[in-house]
């Protein structure tokens, strides 16, 4: 039977996930706010406890600006 | 507070002639992947608290204790705190059960062979002498996490103190840049801040 087996994995799985939920989750990217970000190879870990009188968006803000030579106004 | 692996509880003195060497010694557990702890991080007053740092060191499998501050204060007074930490996080190590038997404490000095002077309890441990030099402590702390979370090698200690060295020379613009003094951002003047413009800094850095 060529196919055969395939074709009745296709069709249980589609059974047991009707709303193909499955699918839309492996194709959503991961939520990531910059969190991410290596070190000469070490992945370099967030802080556990939030900044004061800032924000951690307002800080990588900050960052990129500086690091690319900018400067505000 | 939960225990972490990436944890690690430093104990330094908070005095503004530390700061360049507490700023450094920040960089460089964040630098190589770990998660500093600190007392500061939830009040930067200073007003440390007993409570506190025992969760903190029960969170932390790696601990980091300066006891350079070893003269006398400008009220002519010794400071203890330093060696109290340090008390208690050997204290864990014994006395904490299983899940502390393992946890790694580094004893640094600013001055080699001095400790048996004033801590003799602690003869035969070899506490590393940083003699006050931010490149001397990062070599130190760096050889003390040894691997990177992952397993993998870390950046050598020039590599390292280059970086902080960078980093520092750009902290008075970052400090603008997100409405601050200069002198408002650093790690004992507003730990948290500091903390996060490190790491963000590092990782775009490499």
């Amino acid at each position: 039977m060529p196919g055969g087996r395939c074709a009745m994995i296709g069709a249980m799985s589609k059974s047991r996930d009707p709303a193909g939920k499955a699918a839309r989750k492996s194709t959503r990217p991961a939520k990531r706010e910059g969190g991410e970000g290596r070190f000469m190879g070490v992945r370099i870990a967030d802080p556990p406890v939030k900044p004061r009188g800032t924000t951690v968006r307002e800080i990588r803000r900050a960052v990129a600006t500086v690091m690319a030579g900018q400067k505000r106004a | 507070m939960k225990r972490h692996r990436l944890n690690v509880f430093v104990n330094a003195p908070f005095d503004d002639d530390y700061a360049p060497l507490f700023d450094a010694l920040v960089f460089t557990v964040s630098a190589c992947g770990y998660r500093a702890r600190c007392a500061l991080e939830e009040n930067d007053s200073g007003d440390i608290r007993l409570d506190k740092l025992v969760e903190l060191i029960r969170a932390s499998p790696r601990s980091i204790h300066d006891l350079s501050r070893v003269e006398l204060g400008r009220n002519d007074l010794p400071r203890f705190n330093m060696p109290f930490e340090l008390g208690m996080a050997l204290g864990a190590k014994r006395f904490g059960g299983p899940a502390h038997k393992a946890d790694r404490i580094k004893i640094m000095v600013a001055e080699p062979y001095r400790l048996p002077a004033y801590l003799s309890d602690l003869g035969g441990n070899d506490p590393d002498a940083h003699h006050g030099d931010p490149a001397a402590l990062i070599r130190i702390v760096r050889n003390f996490l040894d691997v990177s979370p992952a397993g993998g090698p870390l950046p050598g200690p020039g590599r390292l103190a280059d970086a902080f060295q960078s980093f520092a020379d750009r902290l008075p613009a970052l400090a603008r840049e997100i409405d601050h003094r200069p002198e408002e951002v650093g790690g004992l003047k507003n730990y948290r801040t500091f903390l996060w413009c490190v790491t963000e800094f590092l990782k775009r850095a490499a």
